[in-house]
């Protein structure tokens, strides 16, 4: 159950040796971990990795075989405390997340694995989500791979590449005995790529194979004294066995100046998944070839932590000028290696950030300028690139800027047609003009981008969950009641304990909405607790393969949230349908103004519209196949009765309500339309009718397949007024 | 690509030059060639479709292909792109070594971290196959395809259409971003700009609505952006190998195969430009046809007054006059005309004083664009005085006849029931002949609605004592009506029979004095500058919508009435009085209509200028 099949790409877990995988990186390092031996997985879904957990969900049989054990864990801090199984047994172990953000909430459990150490290979695939397309707060895994002395590996972006990359890791992660981390950006997880694929490897300890029995080892306990100990150990044994790991094994790699005019006492290095984009640029700036052929020499840092000293003074001896290229912000690479050419007393120039931006995504074009800069400051007038190259870029924009005058607009990302949660925050938008502004604790999920336009609905966004807990020191402060968000995914991630726990916990006098989805919805339609799992359910505790369905009400409908919010102490809780904009305001209404102390939470009831139009679609085309009489509704707009100012548009957003040249040539506004892509949610109506906004608006219900009666009443009706409706 | 920059050669295909024989394209292929591929589209539209195929025929064409996206969140209606990069045969290229390694299309050599101990031994970078990057770099783009025409604009922003390398493939029609459609008037991004950019920085291009194409070939827009990349040459791949691709996708064959063939012919017909290349108006428009108010319905004596009226006023004048009368009666017509000949001659009589006073701004051409309503110098040589005073009727006329026919409860029941409407009703759901379609309308009317229907000594009481009580916001009565069922129908037909009663209602009254003061400003604006005049009438556009929407636009449109004696007094009236428009269209709650204004105030005059 997820937003899409993964049926073909399952059958690239089967391929054995001699087989060639072709596919999406990410699913590259899924096929990786089987070849590897590894006994269990846990992970929680989120752009840019879902798609590995997703694929495992869908591949239960393959994994049976095995004996692998797969958890679709309720949070990151549950994954990474998954890998305990790999401290005292000789089991190797992944986690899966997205991190920054999925390294924070992990990193308790993170902190406590990396003190204890590890017997079996621990390995924790994250999905950096940095730069353009991501959706989270700008910060680098690196730092926790820093605090907690757990191995990072950051490998060149192709698919080989990132597949031994997981093999070693678990090696690596075995010989140290500490966890390792592998960092995948956003790109080299989508990238489509291909790789001899070898026989997966089944583990060998499994829920086939168990272990002998449990094991006692005071020295991986975290209580102090042996967390002294467990300190000592980390500088003392993992470190230096990590980095005899690392130079034995070549992880590391050293691309020596090639061709005639190579040029030896310049050189670069640079982070594994930046390799590709550096060679790009060195090749367009005519000091490469696409075959990777460099007149520069490289060092690819495949291991980014820990550093291998000999190796970066080795290459960087007899150099007058090496350029780090290390995307992100703080740039502890950078300093590393400037430290430590220092106290191997190597005097050779270092640059990194200055031809680099210091902080945001290191595009095709950043890298192009920053290596262009960096040979013009180091090479001779002769030999230092053409400036035609970085010249002719300057001149396409410029020229683009020209003749385009003003700056493209942006498409923020926003809710699609027909989703559940807009009539929410129309309804938001309606109480607000009754009772005046008031402040709103946003969260992390589609719900989100409600602080986009047009609603700039939202004034704080804290984390996953928090939204609640983020309005605990606020209300005090405001005079009156506050709104917090949270979608269903975020209050069973966290939000029921941190939020909804805590505000009854405190008696705070708060209104909460819960946006019920039934799924995990911007994630990709993951199942959840709340999820109701219908016939075909595979009763695998909410993993694996189901069919899901939600209902609104009646004796089908999943109270999971109600029961939960009953159970930590709410009293005041309703269930409103989200597309009934007037009950919602009503509710609000009574919630914000209402005598009635403590939390008030509203589960606002509404299917994510892109799972329900998956399910939707082909029904309805069955059901008009086989001749069935079924009715498709959508919206319009009267254009000679709309007057062009887009009120209904700034309480909406949907896709589908957009704008066309108004037919009539008197108006010089564009005049609101509904596209085909309607898919008849009402919301506009609802608005139209809740916002007093205007009576341009129509609903149009076709019947397809009409009976005799549909057409014996149409010919009454269409006879009777079309003998008096004016021309 | 080729080492050396700026040396990448074409394959037999001189810019300005149509398509070489696609099927032949790799006989004079460099052994080192990179194809890079852009592909700039919204979710939903296929881009991922479209990039799974250009994989699967250059992967069927024996040579190594990487694609990346960043989908992000482009599922939920935002921009997404997707990069490919595609290599030369294994068979004929430089990475021969690289198929030793695997089958056509493994990606062997980008590849492996080199295992076994000690530095890395001098292995022949030959082997290691292509270094492909994951990201675009502008200058480097061979095919930029882009799904929707403000992407091919956002890629050219971006640097990544240039003269040298870029073959464009973008569709014309648009999908409007969250700003464009939420502004309170027309805030559309110029369309003929990012044509200019993209046939100006690109090698060659076709641009055309690819939707339209894709929907008369009956399908999607990937399949013809595929027929469309086969066409342009601009990859080394054979057409039938591209074509293959869908077969092998196996998903709706028949139709994607449609959409190949009519995407392929867009640059087989290059050197004869297909009619449709630039079509006149985008997909979203519609035809430039008069509305249900009916057309011809020209009392024949009115008819005359308008033949009468200076040419540039004629057609506003007439289509209004119709308007007008379609509205309400020919009396009503004739009112709109006297209302328009008054204001001609009241304008024509006003004299301006002498050069270098205030006749530095002219009125401008009407233009149903914002950017284009710019100031023109004036040139007060007498022949060109008569052409200012006809440009500001040509506008008053146009928002006169919108302003008359103001949309009352009478008049939204009049232009629901009419006949034309239900038939373009059908055609908009797609209804086929004699399919039954329920229609219901929202409707919420107010106090102010009710109020608006109601002769004046009624009216005003009852809105004094609902803004005393408070409710003149809150009694609402919500209706859902539905105007297919005869009941329904008779409803709002009924209510559309009492506009002979019209005349007598409170809200004809109120809005015919807003209406007379208008003109009124309008002329005496004139006095100062015939651009202040044509800024004036522009401003009746203020006034738009219902219930809240339209109480706010009369009192944005009566501040920016009373602030016209300050942009008087400004060096710059019209710009002045043009910059209050805009910011009362800039945001609902009128701040920065606050902001504008307080900053006209406190800005020197004209006086104190000299």
């Amino acid at each position: 159950m997820a937003e899409r099949s993964f049926a073909k790409e399952v059958r690239t877990l089967a391929l054995g040796d001699g087989d060639v995988f072709h596919g999406e990186g990410i699913l590259a390092v899924a096929k990786a971990l089987l070849q590897s031996g590894v006994s269990y997985v846990g992970g929680y879904q989120g752009a840019p990795v879902s798609h590995m957990m997703d694929v495992f969900n869908d591949a239960r049989e393959i994994l049976d075989s095995l004996g692998v054990h797969v958890e679709t864990c309720a949070n990151e801090a549950a994954a990474c405390a998954m890998l305990s199984a790999s401290i005292n047994y000789p089991v190797r172990g992944c986690a899966v997340w997205k991190s920054t953000v999925g390294t924070n909430v992990a990193s308790d459990a993170l902190s406590n694995l990396a003190s204890a150490g590890v017997t079996g290979g621990a390995l924790i695939v994250v999905g950096e989500d940095y730069g353009d397309g991501a959706s989270i707060i700008q910060e680098r895994s690196h730092a926790f791979a820093m605090k907690s002395q757990v191995w990072l590996l950051d490998p060149r972006p192709s698919l080989p590449s990132m597949v031994r990359a997981v093999e070693k890791g678990f090696e690596l992660s075995e010989a140290s005995g500490t966890p390792v981390m592998l960092e995948l950006r956003i790109r080299a997880c989508h990238v489509h790529g291909s790789f001899a694929t070898k026989t997966n490897r089944p583990p060998d300890f499994s829920s086939r194979r168990p272990l002998d029995g449990p094991r006692f080892d005071y020295e991986r306990i975290c209580l102090p004294p042996a967390t002294y100990l467990q300190e000592q150990k980390k500088v003392k044994e993992r470190w230096p066995a990590a980095v005899e790991f690392i130079r034995e094994s070549g992880l590391n790699e050293h691309f020596p100046a090639s061709g005639p005019d190579a040029i030896e006492d310049i050189g670069i290095v640079t982070q594994g998944g930046m390799y590709n984009a550096v060679l790009r640029a060195l090749a367009l700036l005519g000091f490469a070839d696409s075959s990777g052929r460099s007149r520069i020499p490289m060092f690819v840092l495949n291991a980014t932590y820990p550093l291998v000293p000999e190796e970066i003074s080795g290459f960087c001896a007899g150099k007058r000028s090496v350029l780090v290229v290390e995307e992100g912000q703080p740039n502890y690479l950078e300093e590393a290696i400037g430290s430590l050419l220092r106290r191997a007393d190597v005097n050779t120039n270092l640059l990194g950030k200055g031809p680099f931006p210091m902080a945001g995504e290191y595009t095709g074009e950043v890298v192009l300028r920053g290596v262009d800069t960096f040979l013009r400051d180091t090479l001779g007038h002769n030999a230092a690139p053409d400036r035609g190259v970085v010249g002719a870029v300057d001149d396409a924009k410029r020229r683009a800027a020209e003749i385009l005058a003003a700056p493209v607009p942006g498409r923020p990302p926003g809710f699609c047609t027909g989703c559940p949660e807009r009539p929410v925050f129309s309804a938001l938008k309606i109480v607000q003009r009754e009772v005046g502004e008031m402040h709103v604790s946003a969260d992390i999920g589609c719900h989100t981008f409600a602080t986009l336009p047009p609603f700039h609905i939202g004034n704080t966004v804290l984390g996953y969950g928090l939204g609640l807990a983020s309005s605990a020191a606020i209300t005090p402060h405001m005079g009156k009641r506050t709104v917090s968000i949270m979608g269903d995914g975020g209050f069973w991630h966290n939000g029921l304990t941190t939020g909804v726990a805590s505000s009854v916990f405190n008696r705070s006098d708060d209104v909460l909405i819960v946006m019920n989805n039934g799924y995990t919805s911007a994630t990709g339609g993951q199942a959840i607790p709340s999820t109701q799992i219908g016939a075909g359910a595979n009763g695998s505790g909410g993993r694996g393969r189901v069919e899901v369905h939600f209902e609104e009400s009646g004796p089908g409908a999943s109270r999971t949230i109600e029961s939960a919010l009953r159970g930590v102490g709410v009293k005041w809780i309703r269930r409103v349908r989200t597309y009934s904009v007037a009950t919602m305001v009503k509710t609000l209404r009574a919630a914000l103004t209402g005598d009635v102390k403590g939390l008030k939470v509203i589960v606002a009831d509404g299917e994510c519209q892109l799972m329900r139009q998956r399910r939707y679609r082909p029904w309805f085309a069955k059901r008009l196949k086989e001749g069935r009489r079924i009715v498709r509704t959508r919206f319009g707009v009267d254009e000679d009765v709309c007057t062009g100012d887009h009120s209904c548009i700034r309480l909406s957003g949907c896709p589908s309500l957009t704008v066309k040249e108004s037919s009539d040539p008197l108006r010089s506004d564009p005049v609101a339309h509904v596209n085909n892509d309607c898919v008849g949610c009402g919301l506009c109506g609802e608005v139209a009718h809740a916002a007093v906004l205007c009576p341009s608006f129509f609903r149009a219900e076709v019947v397809n397949n009409p009976s005799a009666w549909d057409r014996l009443l149409h010919g009454v009706r269409s006879r009777v007024i079309g003998a008096l409706a004016r021309a | 690509m080729d080492s050396a920059l700026g040396a990448v050669s074409e394959t037999g295909v001189e810019p300005g030059e149509g398509p070489g024989p696609a099927d032949t394209g790799t006989a004079a292929e460099p052994p080192d060639r990179t194809w890079t591929v852009l592909i700039a589209a919204l979710g939903g539209e296929g881009g991922g479709v479209l990039s799974n195929w250009l994989v699967d025929a250059a992967s069927m064409d024996g040579r190594r292909v990487q694609a990346t996206s960043v989908p992000g969140v482009a599922q939920r209606t935002g921009a997404t792109t997707y990069y490919l990069e595609i290599g030369p045969r294994f068979d004929e290229g430089g990475s021969r070594e690289g198929s030793d390694r695997g089958p056509p299309g493994t990606d062997s050599g980008n590849g492996a971290l080199r295992s076994g101990p000690g530095p890395n031994p001098d292995a022949p970078p030959g082997a290691r196959g292509q270094v492909m990057a994951l990201l675009p770099t502008p200058g480097n783009v061979d095919l930029l395809v882009a799904s929707e025409l403000l992407e091919a604009g956002r890629a050219a922003q971006n640097g990544m259409i240039t003269p040298e390398r870029t073959t464009v493939i973008a569709s014309t029609h648009r999908m409007f971003a969250i700003a464009e459609k939420s502004a309170m008037g027309d805030g559309r991004f110029n369309d003929e700009r990012v044509r200019r950019a993209v046939s100006e920085l690109s090698r060659r291009h076709v641009l055309t609505d690819l939707g339209k194409v894709a929907e008369r070939a009956g399908t999607v827009l990937s399949s013809v952006l595929l027929g469309a990349i086969a066409g342009s040459g601009a990859l080394p791949i054979a057409r039938e190998r591209l074509r293959g691709a869908i077969d092998r996708a196996g998903i709706a064959v028949e139709a994607n195969q449609r959409g190949f063939d009519a995407g392929c012919r867009l640059f087989d017909d290059e050197a004869s430009p297909p009619p449709d290349s630039r079509p006149a108006v985008d997909r979203e428009r519609g035809q430039p046809a008069a509305t249900s108010a009916a057309a011809g319905h020209r009392p024949s004596a009115l008819a005359a007054r308008v033949d009468a009226l200076p040419e540039p006023v004629r057609e506003f004048a007439g289509r209004g006059l119709e308007r007008a009368v379609d509205y309400q009666d020919a009396r009503y017509g004739a009112l709109y005309l006297d209302r328009i000949e008054g204001l001609l001659e009241r304008t024509a009589s006003k004299r301006h004083a002498g050069p270098g006073s205030r006749g530095t701004e002219a009125a401008a051409p009407a233009s149903p664009r914002p950017a284009a309503g710019g100031n023109g110098r004036a040139n007060h040589a007498t022949g060109e005085e008569p052409a200012a005073h006809h440009a500001v009727a040509r506008e008053a006329a146009r928002e006169l006849a919108l302003w008359m026919c103001f949309e009352d409860l009478i008049r939204v029941a009049d232009l629901k029931t009419r006949r034309s409407r239900i038939e373009r009703v059908r055609a908009e759901v797609r209804a086929k002949p004699g399919q039954p379609v329920a229609i219901t309308e929202f409707l919420k009317p107010g106090v102010d609605e009710w109020c608006s229907v109601l002769p004046g000594w009624l009216a005003r009481p009852i809105l004094r004592a609902a803004d005393r009580g408070g409710w003149r916001r809150r009694l609402n009565v919500g209706l859902h009506v539905r105007t297919s069922s005869v009941s329904g129908f008779l409803l709002l037909w009924t209510l559309a029979r009492l506009k002979g009663l019209r005349r007598g209602m409170h809200r004809y009254r109120e809005e015919q004095e807003r209406i007379e003061a208008w003109l009124g400003h309008v002329a005496d604006a004139y006095a100062t500058s015939p651009a202040l005049a044509l800024e004036t009438a522009k401003c009746a556009n203020l006034v738009k919508g219902y219930g809240d929407t339209h109480e706010r636009g009369v009192r944005n449109f009566e501040r920016t009435m009373a602030a016209i004696a300050a942009c008087r007094s400004a060096p710059e009236p019209a710009a002045s009085l043009r910059a209050l428009r805009e910011a009362a269209l800039a945001d609902p709650e009128g701040t920065k209509l606050d902001d504008a204004i307080a900053a006209l105030a406190g800005a020197p005059s004209r006086a104190e200028s000299h």
